[in-house]
């Protein structure tokens, strides 16, 4: 079976016996002494293991670091991954040995996806040619259905039923009358008027006016284009996230809006014009004007999720699903200005910066980063009996019920399959997660560019990319430590196994720890 | 009286209503009469009670991280501590992230073998541990006997509620927030007296009980008032609006409308405004004004179109649209021409 070949070298993987072959040259290059020279083709092999084992290691530093009075954990690990990174990698993106995506199993067509799979997913990472039982093949996932595509810059849709909605005649006759509402001056966008993030569901006066007021629909309208339904997220959000309790308790009110605020007889326009003063107070009473408005707007930003999933099928025809990738085939621009983040914050902005991480968390679905298993084994046999008699008996019945003889030594304990599987199946995933933490970096920057046009984000998600290539670096060449060693005795492997089980639970914390520093980057691009 | 006297007297002193302003005064003076050189631990503990009377403050907050160095240099570990132990408390309660664990474990495991820090160590762990918080909140309040400490009473008990809140727990929430406002009333804390009686009614208005609602909103409107809180006003006058419209008292709810537009106005909220003035056009609709009822509306499109934000006069024209849906366009129409003149000859 040729699959494992084929996915690796789509994945941009080195093959088995590339691993095996870098391993030698791992070991001779181990060889080197200090002040000895070394040819141009070795230190350019040596230079991408520097870079990986520097970035491995701060990783790994933080699944025990704790915070630090200047800022958190994460934002150090940024700014050494930032270092090392530019010390060892360059800032290329073309510099990688590993590319997500395009995985789906060895198709006639040059291994371009099958269309029911997420495009990062690869089914089958380790073991190939020399299997010995052949895998169950995985069932195909039902496509999901396309996410609904509107943007916060797309005009607004008019939602309502036609029993609701007025006439077009009623606003056509007022705009006539009155003529187009004028765009105001950001000049006289000071105190309260900075929170906006409110006035996305009211941008033509086709949608504020209907017919009547059932104030009963209105309770759990969700739709965030709506006059209603934007208020009502935006309450949801911070009800949940706000830090101040005072914000909490106002967004409340308007999260599943209270009956008393959707009086009828001030018509679908009062309750509006009502909802978008609690919204702007529960924002006022957070503070943080500008810095937390977009924060609230980055969490209203649900389609960003599925333009950046539908992006990475594009993306994953070249292999290279890669977040600035689908970024830009999402049609964001990615600049290319080389933006330095900053890493020592104010409280009041760091509590900005929160909100803003909150927000993308609520807009990405959350993955699930599986966790390692250790190797189980069976049972080993019982231990013979201290007393003859019973001792006897026990080879006797193990004779005859086992057959086996009460003259031989137990069987040695091998590395079979079986036993192996779960933890190459939870490597795949994990490195199936890595993937799909591109397209979650993607639809993170996807936000943050509809927010905020022109923000800057491509140092972070080239800083995210070589940690996610190094990770999987590791997953792989973890993997195929173990798969190597199926077969051997349990005895000849020493820690063998166990390390690289902890090495592969190390990445798998990492990844968890780079999330999470790539939303609290990404927010806080926000404010820059 | 000598100096340590005077600063027994300061921690003496509640923080709330005219006490904190006595606490604040004699804090002035005492800061000018103390030779932070010859008396450290009298400098510092005047720093604490500054910050305890005005935690919210963010020069407060700054001053902390400044005062615990120094008390570590003056060797005053059991100050040095405490300061630590404020601070960590006061940043996880805005910004859970910022806190340094390994530094306010740290200090919380000292303050376990000092008795006089056992409402601090407390406070602090239950502001970075939430699944242990409700506990040691309760546990502090039992320790917090002393009417100087009311205010930090206040404080537990609105940290209490809340949690109970998120809990949807509202029988507890409303317990601690009646609590709350107990010692409140007894120093008459207005500041106070208006977060309590404010969140009472919101936690009311929730549950869909207007009834019991409206004295506490009612309350916290005039609370807000006292103390020139626009933000306050604002978010009460909204509500309680409709409140009145919706029970037909609209002597009342033309004067709250009134302090919504002027409120909203000042504080650059203009759906306050909008909402005051759909709000005042609805109280002529019911009163058989009709052509005042456009008027406003109209006056307003027209006076605040180049001001405001064009999704407020979006809310404006649609009213509009909807009063022309209701009334039919040519009683609308007739109406709206005699509004126009009206506002012309205005």
């Amino acid at each position: 079976m040729a699959i494992s070949h084929e996915q690796r070298k789509k994945l941009g993987l080195p093959s088995q016996d590339a691993a095996d072959q870098q391993q030698e040259q791992t070991s001779s290059l181990e060889k080197i002494e200090e002040g000895q020279e070394i040819s141009p083709d070795v230190a350019e092999r040596l230079q991408p293991q520097m870079g990986n084992l520097a970035v491995q290691a701060l990783l790994a530093q933080t699944q025990s670091s704790s915070q630090t009075a200047t800022g958190t954990a994460d934002f150090e690990l940024a700014e050494e991954i930032q270092e090392q990174g530019e010390e060892y990698e360059g800032g290329s993106l073309d510099v990688g040995d590993i590319s997500f995506g395009g995985g789906g199993g060895g198709s006639d067509d040059g291994g371009a996806i099958p269309i029911e799979m997420n495009p990062w997913e690869v089914e089958h990472l380790f073991g190939g040619d020399d299997d010995d039982t052949p895998r169950k093949p995985t069932p195909k996932k039902p496509r999901r259905a396309p996410p609904q595509q509107q943007s916060v810059a797309e005009p607004q849709t008019d939602l309502s039923t036609d029993d609701e909605r007025l006439p077009e005649s009623e606003m056509d006759h007022i705009e006539e009358s009155l003529g187009k509402t004028p765009v105001m001056k950001e000049e006289y966008r000071a105190g309260d008027s900075r929170y906006r993030a409110i006035e996305f569901g009211l941008q033509t006066p086709h949608a504020i006016g209907r017919r009547t007021l059932a104030p009963e629909s209105m309770i759990d309208r969700t739709d965030h284009l709506d006059p209603i339904g934007r208020a009502s997220a935006i309450g949801r959000f911070l009800s949940n996230n706000a830090t101040e309790e005072g914000a909490r308790t106002v967004a409340r009110l308007t999260s599943m809006p209270a009956a008393i605020l959707l009086t009828p007889s001030t018509g679908h326009a009062g309750a509006a014009a009502r909802l978008a003063t609690l919204t702007v107070c529960a924002e006022a009473t957070e503070g943080g004007a500008t810095h937390s408005d977009r924060a609230v707007a980055v969490s209203l930003c649900r389609d960003a999720w599925g333009h950046a999933l539908e992006s990475a099928r594009k993306v994953a025809a070249t292999g290279r699903v890669v977040a600035p990738h689908i970024v830009e085939a999402a049609g964001e621009v990615m600049d290319e200005s080389q933006d330095q983040p900053k890493f020592h914050m104010t409280n009041e902005a760091m509590a900005a910066i929160r909100l803003g991480t909150q927000a993308l968390d609520t807009i990405i679905p959350t993955p699930v980063i599986p966790e390692i298993p250790s190797l189980h084994f069976a049972a080993p046999p019982a231990p013979i009996s201290d007393n003859p008699a019973i001792a006897a008996v026990d080879a006797a019945l193990a004779s005859f019920t086992g057959g086996a003889s009460s003259v031989e030594l137990p069987n040695e304990r091998v590395l079979d399959t079986t036993t192996l599987q779960p933890v190459l199946d939870a490597a795949t995933a994990l490195v199936n997660a890595m993937g799909r933490a591109q397209v979650e970096f993607a639809a993170a920057t996807i936000a943050l560019k509809r927010v905020r046009p022109g923000s800057q984000s491509l140092s972070i998600l080239k800083h995210a990319d070589k940690a996610l290539r190094q990770l999987a670096r590791t997953v792989v060449r973890q993997g195929d430590t173990l798969h190597r060693a199926r077969g051997m005795p349990v005895a000849a492997t020493g820690d063998m196994t166990q390390n690289a089980i902890e090495s592969m639970r190390q990445s798998a914390q990492s990844l968890s720890s780079l999330r999470q520093w790539v939303f609290s980057s990404i927010a806080e691009a926000l404010y820059k | 009286m000598n100096l340590i006297a005077q600063i027994e007297e300061l921690e003496n002193t509640p923080l709330l209503g005219t006490g904190k302003q006595q606490a604040l005064r004699l804090a002035d003076q005492l800061a000018l009469r103390i030779d932070p050189n010859a008396h450290p631990a009298l400098a510092l503990r005047l720093l604490i009670r500054r910050f305890q009377a005005n935690p919210s403050a963010t020069q407060t907050t700054a001053q902390l991280a400044t005062a615990e160095a120094w008390a570590r240099d003056e060797e005053l570990t059991i100050l040095a501590t405490r300061i630590q132990l404020l601070w960590c408390r006061r940043v996880a309660l805005t910004s859970p992230d910022a806190v340094p664990l390994a530094i306010a474990n740290t200090a919380i495991e000292l303050a376990q073998n000092e008795p006089t820090l056992g409402v601090e160590w407390r406070l602090a762990q239950a502001a970075i541990s939430p699944s242990k918080a409700r506990l040691l909140r309760e546990e502090a309040l039992t320790l917090l006997a002393h009417p100087a400490e009311d205010k930090e009473r206040i404080d537990v008990h609105l940290e209490l509620a809340g949690a109970a809140k998120a809990g949807a727990d509202f029988v507890n929430a409303e317990k601690h927030l009646m609590k709350a406002m107990e010692i409140a009333q007894q120093h008459d804390d207005v500041k106070y007296k208006a977060i309590c009686s404010s969140r009472i009614g919101l936690q009311w208005i929730v549950r869909g009980r207007i009834d019991a609602a409206t004295s506490w909103l009612e309350q916290a409107l005039e609370m807000s008032k006292l103390q020139e809180d626009d933000l306050q006003i604002v978010t009460h006058a909204s509500i309680l609006s409709a409140i009145w419209l919706e029970q037909s008292d609209l002597d009342k709810a033309t004067s709250t409308a009134d302090v919504l537009l002027v409120a909203g106005a000042r504080r650059g909220n203009w759906f306050a405004v909008v909402d005051g003035h759909i709000t005042r056009s609805t109280i002529s609709l019911i009163s058989g004004d009709t052509t005042a009822a456009i008027e406003r509306l109209v006056r307003a499109v027209v006076r605040l179109r180049e001001l405001i934000p064009a999704a407020a006069i979006n809310l404006l024209k649609g009213r509009l649209a909807e009063l022309r849906h209701q009334l039919g366009s040519d009683v609308f129409d007739e109406h709206y021409t005699a509004a126009v003149e009206a506002h012309k000859s205005h």
